[in-house]
């Protein structure tokens, strides 16, 4: 009962003398690093974020006069079925250019069920006016960037979309891509991802709602900025003569961060070239669905953070190739949000427990909640008001805010484990996104 | 050999065409040739004008005296007209010398192709004959009726029809063998054109002016709609709730792929295709067009044996003169009454195969002309003992075939002894010998076995 009854004096303390004697003090001993260097990033989203909406309502409208040949590399592997409803949301797009759709089935012997699934939408395709469906048998399996490099050589459009097999898209997700491309300095455009399966459990809303914060609210207000951290393999466009340029994919898991990393690296010497977020260009795709399959896939995302950024391309620090504006939010938003600060919130967790009295701990923490959940409720706002396409869906997740921090806390121990895990292990080569034997010919 | 030049009007006589052993002739047109023409003679066309080349080239080759002979140009016309002449020279010399070879092969033919009324087969072997190198080709020709013609024969026999039934008798007489296959037609069932228009109709009506009309199923309020009327600026809006439409088969989907008629107003799933026919606008749906192969000829050994004797055709074409009809035609009608007699057993015919023997020993011994009289007065006899309800046909040179519809047995001996008698009535020794084999139905009958089989079972008891 004493710990509670400290907790909520010590709450009442801070909420009630802003800025009185002891109050800065007392946030300063708990939340150092990692509210003050997080907020100004909030900052930041907040404010690219309004920006961007005031320029695409305001700023006059330029119609596209050309629609390019875009060429869909749908990367394929045991999505069976689900596959079919890929292609159709992409033979339905709503784009009056051409659409050369080319599944690339990865290890189709013993995925057979995908191929004949990805067949048998050919005649459906041959139907269409524009619309073109070419499916690629991979016998052996070789991974994404074979499958990747490989379509990139059947490609025939200016444009070329990485697409995922279990993503399916919204009717003017081509529109929207294609659209940068009239701009020539646009090399890359990322998309917009929401989970397909939310309404499955709870934990594929929380991922629902991590998305729609995350992912479209955070990426929009950065990508103002210039800032595309990764480009996604679910839903991602390319220039192909750049593409080409770069000499394709390269080899090892992670490509789509790699593609993007390696994109950015003209940026030293090209500085008129750019990425842009497109949050209107939107894919649907199947987030995990049981705890253990979550934390895997994220503990894959966050090692092939570290391994892109410290492993193999430590180089990418160094501002002549990505310029000085791209190395610093990478070293801020990437390097030390995504490694470094897991471990200070771990490390800062266990000191204040050993070091004071747990009720003023627990009153700290608890303010510290209240301020995450008030900073996601924000921008759950700006998301409902400016960006959300669908509200109404939306709407229905807005109960699962105070559960948010919790969840991220949880995501921040494992993402931890994961840059841990890839330090001492190397665990990028166990992957999914490729064989072994594959990976293990990777240089790094 | 004899030079014919036919110069430009006005023109003098070429002085540097005299040569030892040639006889030459000028002549203004075709209208001035002779009566009689020289098999040996050969045609130098020294005009200018395309049209009165080809007028002047079609009528050689339609001429029997002056159809096989080499015929040159001075000038390179292009097609059709160099397809009817035997090429471009650039002097009468080369003329001479080109025409040496056809001249001389010419000379093998018998005399009868070269007069007026010569048979029309004969013709084309002697012409593939006096011209060893010549495949028959067809020659693509949009304008055609068949999209195929072979120039050179429809100028010799006249029309295009002519030239098909005419290659067709010579390939079920193995006289002319198909080198290569070409292409594949398919001609209107109703005129034999070729020119089709594939036409998508509305099942309903037959007409012609349809739409597609896809439809479009809004998820939210469940309205079912024509696409266009979900289309606005952004995309697609359902027209009843409002509904924004983003994602194929979770916010809509297609109900159908429709097509409407605007003629009658009926709606279908698959609309039906005809092939209309640009001669005579017979419509007719794709299933039901004759197709026709389009093929390369070439003579066979037979064709040339037949080019050379010239007779030897016409020995057996006497045969034809028996209520003859063609082999596919004959068979089929085997086949009808092979169908016939498994279905009811009171129905019977008889079959009779004869097969000439000595036909080619004869010939070489006592020369065209006996063996023609004596085909002549087979035939004459085979035609007295047919009634006019019985058929005969020729497959291969000396087989001859007869078939008799309700005859059966014993009745077929009859006829039967009748034709061994005409063996007898021959001069002994010196006539003409022939097998015969006979087949009737129901007793002979075998399950299963169509009248290609059976005849080419009967044929094989015969050897």
């Amino acid at each position: 009962m004493d710990v509670l009854v400290q907790a909520r004096d010590t709450m009442l303390l801070l909420l009630s003398m802003p800025f009185g004697p002891g109050w800065s003090a007392l946030l300063l001993k708990f939340v150092p690093f990692v509210l003050f260097l997080e907020l100004p990033v909030y900052l930041l989203i907040l404010l690219g974020a309004l920006r961007h909406a005031l320029r695409r309502d305001f700023a006059p409208v330029r119609e596209p006069h050309h629609f390019p040949r875009v060429s869909c590399l749908v990367t394929c592997y045991n999505e069976g079925e689900a596959v079919r409803r890929t292609i159709t949301s992409v033979a339905e797009q709503r784009y009056p250019g051409f659409i050369e759709i080319i599944p690339l089935v990865d290890g189709a012997i013993q995925n057979s069920a995908t191929y004949a699934a990805a067949r048998s939408m050919e005649p459906v395709v041959r139907r269409m006016a524009n619309r073109s469906l070419r499916v690629v048998p991979k016998w052996q399996r070789g991974g994404a960037v074979s499958s990747l490099n490989l379509g990139l050589q059947l490609a025939t459009g200016e444009v070329v979309l990485a697409l995922d097999g279990d993503t399916s898209f919204d009717n003017d997700m081509v529109r929207h891509m294609a659209r940068h491309f009239q701009d020539p300095a646009v090399i890359g455009v990322a998309g917009n991802l929401r989970v397909r399966n939310a309404r499955v459990n709870l934990l594929t809303r929380l991922q629902a709602l991590e998305y729609l914060l995350a992912i479209n609210v955070s990426r929009i207000g950065m990508g103002e900025f210039g800032v595309v951290h990764v480009i996604s393999g679910a839903l991602g466009g390319f220039r192909r003569s750049f593409l080409e340029k770069m000499g394709g994919y390269d080899s090892g898991t992670a490509q789509d961060g790699d593609i993007t990393l390696r994109m950015k690296h003209y940026f030293g010497r090209h500085p008129h070239l750019r990425l842009v977020f497109e949050p209107r260009a939107i894919g649907h795709t199947d987030a995990p669905e049981t705890w253990r399959t979550f934390f895997r896939q994220r503990q894959r995302w966050d090692g092939d953070l570290y391994y892109l950024y410290i492993r193999k391309h430590s180089r990418s620090f160094l501002p002549r190739l990505q310029g000085w504006k791209n190395v610093f939010l990478q070293v801020w938003t990437g390097l030390y949000f995504q490694m470094v600060m897991p471990y200070i919130i771990i490390i800062y967790s266990t000191a204040v427990f050993a070091l004071y009295p747990p009720g003023m701990v627990l009153g700290t923490w608890a303010m510290v909640y209240l301020l995450y959940v008030a900073i996601n409720g924000l921008l759950f706002a700006v998301h409902l008001a400016l960006f959300s396409e669908r509200p109404h869906a939306d709407w229905r997740l807005a109960w699962l805010l105070p559960l948010q921090p919790l969840f991220m806390f949880a995501q921040r121990v494992n993402n931890a484990l994961a840059t841990l895990k890839q330090m001492t292990c190397k665990a990028h080569l166990d992957s999914s996104m490729a064989p072994w034997w594959v990976l293990r010919k990777s240089r790094f | 050999m004899e030079l014919i030049y036919f110069p430009e009007p006005g023109d003098r006589y070429p002085d540097d065409i005299r040569m030892d052993g040639v006889t030459y002739h000028v002549y203004s047109d075709y209208a001035a040739l002779p009566e009689t023409v020289s098999p040996a003679s050969v045609f130098v066309l020294s005009l200018a004008d395309r049209d009165s080349v080809f007028r002047l080239l079609h009528a050689l080759r339609q001429d029997p005296r002056t159809g096989l002979q080499p015929v040159f140009t001075t000038e390179s016309f292009g097609f059709p007209v160099d397809q009817l002449s035997d090429g471009r020279i650039d002097s009468p010399m080369e003329a001479y010398t080109r025409a040496r070879a056809i001249v001389d092969r010419l000379g093998q033919l018998d005399d009868s192709v070269f007069v007026p009324g010569a048979s029309d087969q004969l013709r084309i072997l002697g012409y593939l004959y006096s011209r060893p190198d010549l495949h028959l080709a067809p020659q693509r020709l949009w304008s055609s009726e068949g999209f195929y013609s072979y120039p050179v024969l429809e100028a010799m026999l006249g029309t295009p029809q002519l030239v098909a039934a005419r290659l067709l008798a010579l390939c079920e007489r193995k006289l002319l063998g198909r080198s290569q296959l070409n292409d594949r037609v398919r001609h209107c069932p109703a005129c034999d054109g070729a020119h089709l228009n594939f036409v998508d109709l509305c099942p309903n009506c037959r007409h012609l002016d349809i739409v597609q009309q896809p439809f479009l199923h809004c998820f939210t309020c469940g309205a079912v709609a024509p696409e266009e009327r979900f289309v606005d600026q952004d995309g697609l809006r359902c027209p009843n709730c409002r509904a924004r439409l983003r994602h194929i088969g979770t916010d809509y989907d297609r109900p159908l792929e429709n097509f409407a008629c605007n003629s009658c107003g009926h709606t279908f799933v698959e609309p039906e295709v005809q092939a209309r026919c640009m001669h005579c606008s017979t419509l007719t749906p794709p299933d039901r067009l004759t197709p026709r192969t389009v093929c390369t000829y070439e003579l066979t050994d037979l064709g040339v044996q037949a080019a050379r004797s010239g007779t030897m055709e016409d020995v057996f074409a006497l045969l034809d003169t028996v209520n003859s009809v063609s082999p596919s035609y004959f068979l089929n009608l085997v086949n009808w009454l092979l169908a016939l007699a498994r279905r009811h057993q009171e129905e019977r015919f008889t079959i009779i195969g004869l097969r000439l023997q000595n036909m080619v020993a004869l010939r070489d011994r006592l020369g065209p002309q006996p063996v023609l009289d004596m085909m002549d007065a087979l035939a004459a006899r085979l035609r007295a003992l047919v009634r006019s309800t019985d058929l005969s046909t020729r497959t291969g040179q000396q087989m001859f075939w007869l078939l008799l519809p309700k005859t059966g047995r014993p009745q077929h001996r009859i006829v039967l002894d009748r034709i061994l008698a005409l063996r007898d009535l021959l001069p002994e020794g010196e006539g003409i010998d022939f097998e015969t084999v006979v087949f009737t139905a129901p007793e002979d009958m075998q399950p299963d076995e169509t009248g290609k089989l059976l005849l080419a079972r009967l044929e094989g008891e015969l050897t």
